[in-house]
């Protein structure tokens, strides 16, 4: 698994779309952090909330996290070199996960040069490191849950565009699901059976400070239920197609 | 070594392998031959593991292939067709990926990287990034990379495919060299690199077995009689009459107009006599120089057409 593990990490670094990643995820933080900061009014100070810039970071994960996804699983298919890995003596789970775990180290590279946001706000103001910590741990479950997900639609296809464009829709589901919360009238209950399902929502707590112990299940568990689809999806596909 | 029993695969209602039945001897090199699509690939694949078979079983060292799955993995290095190269990395550090996923010690890693890129011929680009490298190149990263970590038994599908004569002449030495101490499966549409390389031939066509046996013995029992060749300086019914008279000649023709006095001559005798020897002295008793002779065995391909081509029940 460590072997999978180091390889994809590497081959990521050396490939192109590591710094476009890296690019589009520093740029969008850069600019809603850069946005939240700026004086509405010249004379007075913005109340400077990270929670919220970071809330609103995590809602670009939508768009960036397909582009760190897209290659994990399409790509061996396409180079035959799954052919390599599942005729070693690694088991499938071993694959998936250190497949899974390559992507997560990826995607904590871009979160810890965001860092650098809240240690310059230490500069001018106060920080509520408490809001800090637990935003950040609730932006890390978001995306290790989106990740999951951007796994599951590369191992469908063997095109990485197709699989970018998979994830992105399947993660574009889970948004518009909070958009149409919003347009019907719904009762209390099933208002909460609604809210159980979103993604997004889960977030919010974490964003206002507190750690949020039924969510981090939640999240966990998406991510175990989308491995879970990943491993069935190439099993399957050993049994039909070969 | 390698017993394969009943193996069928089936894609829907697609038939790909049907009921395949071989082993394969400690030390041996198995030759697989048979047109494209005959199944020569989905059957390794299946004996490596990549996909499971419909139906049958598949054993190596008596462990089943879908059992002992992990275990089977170790003692196997697979080539397949399309090397399984990742283009982003130096050879070096790919084989040494290989190695890692091979669960092979971390002590003996560069030992074995060592000896494969010396027996492959890669030891000259292993710095190099694969994706630079030349398609006679990256074919041997794939052999090299089956060979990593010294498996019992070697898969190579298509070993040749993509070389030049001078690699393919090198590849086919290396094959027989490993032989000596490895059971390898080889898979070829080339006739005359199973012809020389392989000690057994598996025929397949269509998903099934037509034939297995040893090349030469292939030809000669589907020839049916041994037919020679010979250019003979002479008057043709005398020179005619004299065949007829050696031992063990069952008809003769008369196929070329003459040239320079000599016409050539087809002489079919009984299977497995050579007749040339008392060819030669008749004709020296009698005068009549032989200018050219030849023996007509069937050639591996006539073989391979023969029993690819007829229908399935007039082959025995």
């Amino acid at each position: 698994m460590w072997a999978i593990f180091k390889r994809e990490v590497k081959s990521f670094f050396f490939s192109p779309i590591a710094y476009v990643y890296l690019c589009i995820f520093v740029f969008i933080s850069g600019f809603f952090f850069t946005m939240s900061i700026i004086p509405q009014s010249p004379d007075v100070m913005p109340a400077v909330n990270y929670g919220d810039t970071l809330s609103t970071m995590t809602f670009t994960l939508l768009f960036v996290i397909p582009i760190l996804t897209m290659r994990l699983m399409s790509e061996e298919r396409k180079n035959a070199t799954d052919l390599l890995l599942l005729t070693s003596p690694v088991s499938l789970t071993g694959i998936v996960a250190g497949k899974y775990l390559a992507a997560v180290f990826e995607f904590m590279v871009g979160l810890v040069i965001s860092l650098i946001y809240p240690v310059i706000l230490a500069f001018f103001s106060t920080i509520d490191v408490s809001v800090i910590f637990t935003g950040y741990v609730g932006c890390f479950l978001v995306g290790a849950t989106f990740i999951a997900i951007g796994l599951f639609a590369s191992s469908l296809s063997k095109n990485q565009i197709t699989a970018a464009i998979l994830s992105f829709c399947f993660l574009l589901i889970i948004w518009v699901f909070e958009a149409v919360k919003a347009l019907f009238n719904l009762s209390e209950n099933s208002q909460k059976i609604l809210d159980s399902f979103l993604v997004l929502k889960k977030y919010d707590e974490f964003s206002s400070g507190l750690f949020d112990f039924g969510a981090l299940i939640f999240f966990i568990s998406l991510i175990v239920l989308f491995l879970f689809f990943t491993l069935r999806t190439i099993e399957r596909r050993r049994w039909s197609e070969g | 070594m390698i017993q394969v029993t009943n193996l069928c695969k089936k894609y829907g209602n697609v038939t790909a392998v049907n009921n395949l039945n071989f082993s394969v001897e400690k030390g041996e090199i198995l030759g697989f031959l048979g047109p494209n699509g005959a199944g020569k690939t989905t059957t390794m694949n299946i004996i490596t593991g990549y996909i499971p078979p419909s139906g049958g079983t598949v054993k190596i060292n008596d462990m089943d292939i879908l059992e002992d799955s992990n275990e089977v993995r170790k003692i196997i290095g697979y080539a397949p067709e399309t090397p399984p190269i990742y283009t982003e990395m130096t050879v070096e550090e790919y084989l040494s990926f290989v190695a890692e996923l091979k669960k092979i010690p971390k002590e003996k890693r560069s030992g074995s990287i060592e000896k494969v890129m010396e027996l492959t011929k890669i030891a000259d680009v292993k710095k190099r990034l694969i994706n630079n490298l030349s398609k006679g190149y990256k074919q041997r990263v794939g052999i090299a990379q089956a060979l990593i970590g010294d498996p019992e038994v070697l898969i190579l599908d298509e070993p040749t495919a993509g070389l030049d004569p001078k690699q393919i002449i090198e590849i086919r030495n290396l094959i027989k060299e490993l032989g000596k101490n490895h059971t390898i499966i080889l898979s070829s549409h080339i006739l005359p690199e199973v012809n020389a390389v392989c000690e057994r031939v598996v025929i397949i066509n269509k998903g099934e077995i037509v034939a297995i046996d040893a090349p030469e013995k292939l030809s000669s029992s589907l020839a049916g009689s041994t037919k020679v060749e010979a250019k003979i300086e002479g008057p043709s019914d005398k020179v005619l009459k004299a065949i007829m008279e050696v031992e063990g000649v069952k008809n003769v023709v008369k196929t070329g107009e003459e040239q320079q006095d000599s016409i050539e001559y087809i002489i079919e005798s009984e299977p497995s006599t050579d007749v040339r020897r008392m060819l030669f002295f008749k004709m020296a008793e009698n005068k009549f120089p032989i200018i050219e002779i030849k023996m007509l065995g069937l050639s591996l391909e006539e073989v391979f057409l023969q029993l690819t081509t007829t229908e399935k029940g007039e082959v025995e």
